[in-house]
């Protein structure tokens, strides 16, 4: 190697040994530069880590001591770290365990959990998350969780951090508040009443009963103030007490108001505000109850009109009226009852009712007391003197008289003036027996005389006949002929006493009721009677059988036939017996083709001793016989004749007697 | 300017002509710095203008030539020290069109007080870049060899062509256009 190589080479290094130098100064510089920096950031770092630890410390002595439990959790709900408030709640402890918080929801919050961590990890914050869990000693609890995100210092969500509030009576207070409510509006829906909430009368809610009555819905009703469906019946009044209501001098009032429906038409109903109030005495509502009264007031209106018309009648009756307590002290007189006493209403008023009675009226009051107490009501006569001294008869009427609860407080009595009717009850009771004394007489007359006329005449009979035997043989043809004449007078004689013995009895005695057969009363009239030998007995029409006396049926056919047998002159003579009914009477004719009776003798033959002509069989009793028993039967006899054509006798005889 | 392109610098004179030509124009050039560099320090950029200076005088070739060939020689230097950088882009038009955002970013990070030039993109495709270079060194030659050596890198060829925007050569605009 050359010198001037070396000198080169030397150079060089040189430079080298230089540069390397300066790199070694800028090197210790940069050096020294890094490690002030360092140290710098240590400090700062060492300062910041303190601040954090303090700010830690603070939030989780904080949390610690926060009544309220505290977590902190992953992203996948398990716990990191709990307060001693915390580890209570939820029954664990997650140094001790792992606790997954997802596992303690209630299962029907499944979903909205999931939303709600969605919702979390999209803003950062949770709000007011409410869900059922069952902590792991087994309770279910109601929790509202407000949760926020916990990020890393790249801003990346690592955790989740959250403050549960144990909303458990809450919810059973918000569910009995729920129950409460749906009773509550149960009742109000089905209330009878009306009822309505406003505020400063403007409709705030009704009830159905309220809007269906007035055909409004409760959207409508909203819209309305109570003022536009209806108006009080005393609009000053109304006024007033609302006002007195809403300056809190009162607390509720009652009105009437007309409500005015829909369609049309209104009801009136009793209305009854009441004030609502707040905590400071404000008034928040007002409630309205509404009865309707339409009904009611109409029947009151009815009530007043019917007890008006009473009062009035029973003013203005003929009947006495009294009311006495159970005492027998009279509350109530009428003015016929004072007219019928004598007495002034204010002497009547306080005193005893018994008292008028006289001296038996104790007795019968104390009667009639017992009686009503049975509730019993009765009628009966007492006789009394009036304040006048006048003897009076009076019909009472009583009857207990309750009071609202139903209790006897007395009786009420209506009293009919009977004086009158007793005094010819008395005078007719007289004339009856004076009337039964003269009948009997009567009778006993009739009969005795007919008896004592029936013997003498017998004694005739048979002194006329021992003339004629004993004498046959002087006696000439005339002696004889005059012997034969009183006999016959003397068979008439007796013919017609038997008749006014009949006719005497005919009338008052007993009518038997048994069945009898008018077909054997008929055949055995024609076999008793003399019937002359041209004349024929026939019935066409079978007769019916009748409930009645058989002696009077014979009586009465027996006298009709026998009349129409004997009075016949044509060659042949027929008496036919017919019948017919109506609805109420037995119909018969007796006809025969006989002489007739001439018209003027149509009546008159039915009045005793009356008799066509001078026929020596006619008493002329028969046909009044006849008269008389159609009459005790109730019906009618007449006759339809025609000289020289024929006779009909028509009569009737009534069926419910008959039946009787 | 960095210490790196100077001691580069003289590794490349140093190589190609010879430790003597390195001494002589160390000391014809009389720089401040006496010739002694050391990568991690920050030289004046005059110094580097005598350099260059000395050296086109001793072995007589033009300035322009010298730098583009100094460019070349750069980007390998630069290559085996921070191969990192290049290992990032999978072809090169990519890496020319992160030098301003991306490789420039990181140099800051090192060096805070580099003056760096920019490179501002006119246009790109898959296949071509147009960018206009700009700096107060002027050293555009340099920019041209380093292009053309990055194509080399990757092995692939471009044309490169360039356009003084100013005659000091301040803003010059560069068309690259890469061959397969």
């Amino acid at each position: 190697m050359d010198n001037k190589e070396v000198i080169l080479l030397k150079k060089a290094l040189d430079r080298q040994k230089r540069a390397r130098k300066q790199a070694e100064v800028i090197l210790e510089a940069k050096s020294k530069e890094l490690y002030d920096t360092t140290r710098h950031l240590k400090e700062v770092n060492t300062s910041l880590e303190h601040l954090l630890n303090e700010k830690t410390d603070e939030l989780n002595s904080a949390f610690l001591n926060i009544i309220d439990p505290y977590i902190v959790m992953d992203l996948e709900s398990n716990v990191l770290s709990m307060n001693t408030s915390a580890k209570e709640f939820l029954g664990c402890d997650h140094n001790k365990e792992s606790i997954n918080l997802s596992k303690m929801v209630h299962k029907d919050f499944f979903e909205y959990t999931i939303e709600s961590m969605g919702s979390l990890l999209e803003a950062g914050v949770l709000k007011n998350y409410s869900a059922k869990i069952t902590t792991k000693d087994n309770k279910e609890k109601w929790v509202q969780i407000n949760a926020s995100l916990i990020y890393d210092t790249e801003r990346k969500p690592i955790a989740a951090q959250g403050i549960i509030r144990d909303i458990t009576q809450e919810m059973e207070i918000k569910e009995l508040l729920k129950e409460q409510k749906k009773q509550l509006n149960i009742i109000v829906e089905h209330s009878p009443l009306g009822i309505l909430l406003s505020i400063n009368g403007k409709i705030i809610k009704a009830n159905t009963t309220f809007s269906s009555c007035l055909g409004y819905s409760h959207i409508e009703l909203k819209q309305k103030k109570l003022d536009d469906i209806s108006e009080a019946e005393d609009i000053r009044l109304n006024e007033d007490l609302t006002c007195k209501l809403r300056l809190g001098a009162l607390d509720k009032f009652s009105v009437v108001r007309r409500y005015f429906r829909k369609n049309g038409g209104s009801v009136l109903a009793r209305t009854m505000v009441s004030a609502v109030k707040d905590s400071e005495g404000k008034i928040e509502y007002e409630v309205a109850l509404i009865e309707d009264i339409t009904k009611e007031r109409a029947s009151e209106e009815r009530l007043a009109a019917e007890r008006e018309k009473y009062s009035s009648i029973i003013a203005n009756m003929n009947l006495g009226l009294l009311e006495v307590d159970n005492d027998d002290i009279i509350q109530m007189a009428n003015q016929s009852f004072c007219r019928m006493s004598g007495y002034e209403e204010k002497e009547l008023l306080g005193t005893k009712a018994a008292r008028l009675l006289g001296k038996d009226g104790d007795v019968i009051i104390e009667e009639s007391i017992e009686r009503r107490k049975k509730g019993i009501s009765d009628s009966y006569e007492v006789a009394l003197t009036d304040k006048q001294g006048n003897k009076k008869y009076w019909l009472i009427s009583g009857a207990p008289r309750y009071g609202s609860d139903k209790e006897l407080i007395g009786s009420i009595g209506i009293h009919l003036d009977i004086t009158n009717q007793k005094l010819l009850e008395h005078q007719k009771e007289q004339l009856v027996k004076e009337l039964e004394h003269s009948n009997k007489g009567l009778q006993d007359y009739a009969h005795i005389v007919s008896h004592d006329l029936k013997s003498p005449l017998r004694s005739i009979s048979a002194l006329a006949t021992w003339i004629q035997e004993d004498y046959k043989d002087i006696l000439d043809e005339g002696g004889n002929e005059n012997l034969n004449l009183m006999q016959e007078k003397i068979a008439s004689m007796d013919k017609l006493i038997s008749g006014i013995l009949d006719y005497s009895i005919v009338n008052s005695s007993k009518l038997n009721t048994e069945k009898v057969d008018l077909n054997t009363v008929v055949a055995e009239v024609g076999e008793t009677i003399f019937i002359p030998d041209h004349v024929v007995l026939s019935v066409p029409r079978k007769l019916p059988i009748i409930y009645s006396d058989s002696t009077k049926m014979r009586q009465l056919f027996q006298n009709i036939i026998g009349n129409a047998v004997v009075h016949i002159e044509e060659e042949k003579g027929l008496v036919e017996v017919l019948y017919d009914e109506n609805k109420t009477h037995w119909l018969f004719t007796i006809k025969d083709n006989g002489v007739g009776i001439p018209k003027e003798y149509h009546k008159k033959i039915f009045e005793i001793f009356q008799s066509v002509g001078n026929n020596e069989r006619s008493t002329g009793i028969g046909l009044s016989i006849v008269k008389k028993i159609v009459d005790r039967y109730e019906g009618e006899v007449w006759v339809d004749s025609e000289v020289g054509v024929g006779t009909e006798f028509h009569f009737s005889l009534c069926k419910a007697t008959c039946s009787m | 300017m960095k210490g790196i392109v100077f001691t580069e610098f003289l590794e490349m004179v140093e190589e190609k002509f010879g430790l003597e030509v390195v001494d002589t124009i160390i000391e014809t050039s009389d720089v401040p710095s006496e010739g002694v560099y050391t990568s991690i320090g920050t030289y004046d950029f005059n110094e580097m203008v005598a350099l260059i200076g000395s050296l086109s005088e001793e072995v007589n070739m033009d300035q322009g030539t010298l730098i583009h060939a100094f460019g070349h020689y750069l980007f390998s230097s630069l290559g085996k020290a921070h191969p990192e950088v290049i290992e990032n882009f999978n072809n090169p038009i990519n890496l020319l069109y992160a030098i301003e955002d991306h490789i420039h970013i990181h140099v800051q990070k090192i060096y805070p007080e580099a003056e760096l030039p920019t490179f501002k993109i006119l246009e790109k495709t898959d296949t071509s870049i147009s960018m206009i270079y700009s700096s107060s060194r002027g050293l555009y030659r340099l920019a041209h060899g380093l292009i053309e050596k990055c194509f080399e890198h990757y092995n692939s060829t471009a044309s490169v062509a360039y356009e003084l925007l100013k005659a000091d050569g301040t803003e010059v605009k560069f068309d690259v256009v890469q061959h397969g």
